[in-house]
């Protein structure tokens, strides 16, 4: 489990989640090298951990097949306890579009991008700096400010 | 034994003359009767009294007979009297020579009469009377003087009477050469009759003739064989009722028994009135014809012909048609199953041309019966995907009259390939040899086994695209995102770090794409391994690699169930004769199978699944998988292998006994065994020499 410890904990921040350690290592420090907030962790019910106890998660960004709680589970458990959603950003190995769809059944309106493994680290971070979505532009501001 | 026949018949042979001799007769009776009196009186008045007394008695005689003749006017009675008419004239003349001419006349009449009417016999004893006679008369007589005539000296008187003598004898001949003449015809008749009875005699048919009193008079030899019994009631004389009654108590005449009076009363009223051939039952089990004709006069003709033989044919014969019968029956039952069965069914003759097919055979082929009637299947079900191995089967097979089975394709009318199943079977039919052959569409029934392998397959493959597409990704997107970061580092920090930091960042960027290249190769090398599933090759291959193989495809799948997997692959560098997919097709199967019961189970601690190789002995290597996932349930432990048994709510049931399958086609084994807390499967694979 990944955490940077240099920023505090009151700004919001990127919450990268993936089963792989490599994935979330280069993942965070992608976004890391883009001056970002970013914390990496590599399963579901950690990632839960940091949403329910307050943080200031702006973003996650999470894989969906993953051992245990699930991509769509996270996000269908952040939806029943939290007062205030972050930004939803997954990530897809799916190969059969209807599979995902079924997957993210219910989730849609929370889901803010899906992007399609492989995942081009620049797409994604031109969607970011791109987006119109205030907690993402107050994430991607942040750091250009 | 010869008939005699005793019948009151006239020996008379000519009826035509018998006819006109009875005419004749009659008149002559009735003229003569009507004369008598006349020509008695007459000659009595011209006689000498000494020879009155004579005459008188003559006279006396001669009325006798007319009375006689007159109280009874039968025949014989009025030829007595004809013939004694014309002796008695005649020999009147002599008494007092008065009517020469006419006694001549009279005396040759009586011989004529007597030969015609009494055979040779009449005409020798008629003859006699006259010579002795006249003789008489002419030497007792007192001469010609004595009676006022003209005077006849006695050589005159002698000569009168030689020739008289010589008239006699003339009219002898005649009369003895008439009766010889019908005795000679007479003769011929009796050797006709003869004749007739000997033909008669060689029937093995049974002749009897009864007269009007029902008396035997003529029987055959084979009446007298049929009734060996009770020969002396079959005797000439003997009457019917004799003869039946005799039957039934020997028991011959098996319908009489126990009904005698009754049965002989039947028989006698048919015998008398008979109405056409009955049949009767003997007592040897033989059965009679029996046919009676009554004649004319009275009487009866009986003949009897054994019909056991007959009866037994037709009986034959009923029960050959009935049996026929029934074949045909069954037979058209036959061909209703071979019409209306769904499976082909085609008949060729001894040189594989068609004789019969049905209409499953019709709609399968696309072509009618009549469009192949005598053309050889191989003419035109033939075609390019045709099996040659299958052909050459069939052809010899053909050759040596014996039955085949093959799977082969053929072609419809419409030029659309099918696989069918064909049995064929030589029969020898009354025509000729016959191959029948009895055929399955085997296309859907392919179809389907193609669709569900490919299915299989695809769900396999779709299962392992996943996968590899997965394990292709995960790389990728590390190389990828690394390689962003050394970029972005380069051009955000590049300036201010060190060269060590940029060699350290890069460096440990670079060995990670590097690796994960190195990833992405195993995958896709992997995968390529996968995809050569439609190989059917046996090869020595290492056990080693195809472990390898599954195991890595089925990685992922362990991982997200969060199933340890552990591995004791030592013993796996050996080499096993074997198809290398679907070696690991098993393998994926076995642990992909407990995946499954640990996924059944839920969320749990541990998930142990270990998957070992061992060298049983130098011939044998044996993989084990085996897992800690409670166990199957002991009652099932022996069904897991059957097809269609499942434990898993979505199961089709095959996996297992596709794996054993494969195993044992590898010559190898695949069993199961429960271990503490959970399932052993062990593959036991040939060591490759």
């Amino acid at each position: 489990m990944n955490e940077s410890n240099d920023f505090s904990s009151s700004h919001p921040y990127f919450l990268i989640v993936d089963d792989e350690e490599m994935i979330v290592e280069e993942m965070v420090e992608a976004l890391t090298l883009e001056g970002y907030n970013c914390v990496g962790v590599t399963d579901g019910t950690t990632a839960l951990g940091h949403l329910s106890q307050g943080r200031n998660v702006g973003c996650v960004i999470t894989d969906l097949k993953m051992p245990g709680v699930t991509g769509a589970a996270l996000i269908a458990k952040a939806v029943k306890s939290l007062l205030k959603l972050p930004v939803f950003i997954v990530i897809s190995g799916h190969v059969d579009p209807d599979e995902l769809e079924h997957e993210c059944a219910g989730l849609e309106e929370h889901i803010a991008a899906v992007f399609r493994k492989p995942l081009d680290i620049w797409e994604l971070i031109s969607f970011l700096k791109a987006s119109d979505n205030p907690a993402l532009v107050q994430l991607t501001s942040r750091a250009e400010a | 034994m010869r008939g005699e026949q005793k019948v009151d018949q006239p020996a008379v042979h000519f009826a035509g003359l018998q006819r006109v001799v009875s005419a004749v007769n009659r008149t002559i009776l009735f003229l003569a009767i009507a004369a008598t009196p006349l020509i008695f009186f007459n000659i009595y008045q011209s006689l000498e009294t000494g020879w009155r007394h004579l005459y008188t008695f003559h006279s006396v005689l001669y009325g006798c007979l007319l009375v006689f003749a007159l109280g009874r006017p039968g025949e014989r009675s009025s030829r007595y009297f004809l013939v004694l008419f014309f002796f008695f004239v005649g020999l009147a003349g002599y008494y007092d020579f008065c009517f020469s001419a006419l006694s001549e006349l009279s005396l040759l009449l009586t011989i004529v009469t007597a030969s015609l009417l009494f055979g040779l016999r009449g005409a020798l004893l008629a003859a006699c009377g006259i010579l002795l006679g006249t003789l008489v008369i002419t030497i007792v007589s007192p001469g010609p003087a004595h009676h006022g005539v003209e005077s006849m000296s006695h050589h005159e008187a002698l000569s009168s009477w030689l020739f008289g003598i010589l008239a006699l004898m003339l009219t002898s001949a005649v009369a003895i050469s008439l009766q010889v003449a019908s005795a000679r015809s007479h003769e011929d008749q009796t050797q006709h009759l003869r004749q007739l009875e000997l033909a008669i005699e060689q029937l093995d048919e049974c002749v009897v003739v009864f007269d009007a009193r029902d008396r035997i008079v003529f029987r055959n030899e084979a009446w007298l064989r049929l009734n060996s019994h009770i020969l002396p009631q079959c005797d000439i004389g003997v009457t019917f009722e004799e003869h039946l009654r005799a039957g039934v108590r020997v028991g011959v005449m098996v319908d009489g028994v126990g009904r005698e009076d009754e049965w002989v009363a039947e028989r006698l009223e048919n015998h008398r009135n008979p109405r056409g051939p009955r049949e009767v039952n003997r007592q040897n089990g033989t059965t009679i014809l029996v046919k009676e004709q009554v004649l004319t006069d009275g009487g009866c003709i009986l003949t009897i012909s054994d019909i056991t033989e007959l009866k037994r044919a037709e009986a034959d014969r009923l029960e050959l048609l009935e049996r026929l019968q029934a074949q045909r029956d069954s037979l058209s039952q036959l061909s209703m199953v071979a019409e209306g069965t769904d499976n082909p069914v085609v008949i060729t003759d001894e040189e594989s041309r068609i004789c019969w097919a049905n209409k499953a055979f019709e709609s399968m082929s696309g072509y009618t019966l009549d469009e192949v009637l005598g053309l050889k299947p191989s003419q035109f079900l033939h075609g390019e995907r045709t099996d040659e191995a299958a052909k050459s089967i069939m052809r010899d097979a053909l050759a040596r009259q014996q039955s085949f089975s093959v799977e082969i394709i053929n072609y419809s009318k419409d030029n659309r390939p099918y696989m069918v199943k064909i049995d064929a079977t030589p029969i020898v039919s009354d025509s000729g040899l016959r191959f029948v052959s009895v055929q399955r569409d085997l296309t859907s029934e392919k179809l389907q086994e193609q669709k569900v392998q490919h299915l299989d397959r695809l769900a396999t493959l779709g299962e392992s695209a996943a996968k590899f597409a997965h394990e292709v990704n995960q790389p990728l997107q590390v190389i990828g995102t690394a390689a962003s970061n050394c970029l972005r580092f380069l051009e955000v920090k590049g300036d201010t770090s060190t060269a060590t930091d940029i060699r350290n960042y890069l460096g440990k960027r670079l060995d990670r794409i590097v690796e994960q290249a190195q990833r992405a190769g195993t995958t896709i090398t992997q995968m390529k391994r996968f995809s050569r599933l439609h190989e059917i090759d046996m090869r020595t291959v290492p056990l080693m690699d195809s472990l390898t193989d599954a195991i890595g495809l089925v990685s992922e799948e362990l991982r997200l169930a969060e199933v340890e997997l552990h591995t004791d692959l030592e013993a796996a560098n050996v080499k096993v004769e074997a198809n290398p997919n679907q070696l690991s097709q098993v393998t994926i199967n076995l642990l992909t199978n407990a995946k499954d019961a640990f996924v059944q189970l839920g969320r749990r601690d541990s998930n142990f699944l270990h998957l070992s190789v061992r060298r049983a002995n130098k011939d044998e290597v044996v993989v084990t998988v085996k897992d800690n996932a409670g166990g199957i349930d002991p009652a099932n432990v022996g069904r897991v292998f059957d097809p269609f048994y499942t434990s898993k709510p979505s199961g089709t049931g095959l996996g297992l006994t596709v794996c054993k399958e494969i195993v044992e086609s590898m010559q190898g084994d695949l069993s199961v065994k429960l271990v503490p807390g959970g399932t052993a499967f062990s593959m036991t694979l040939p060591v490759a020499s």
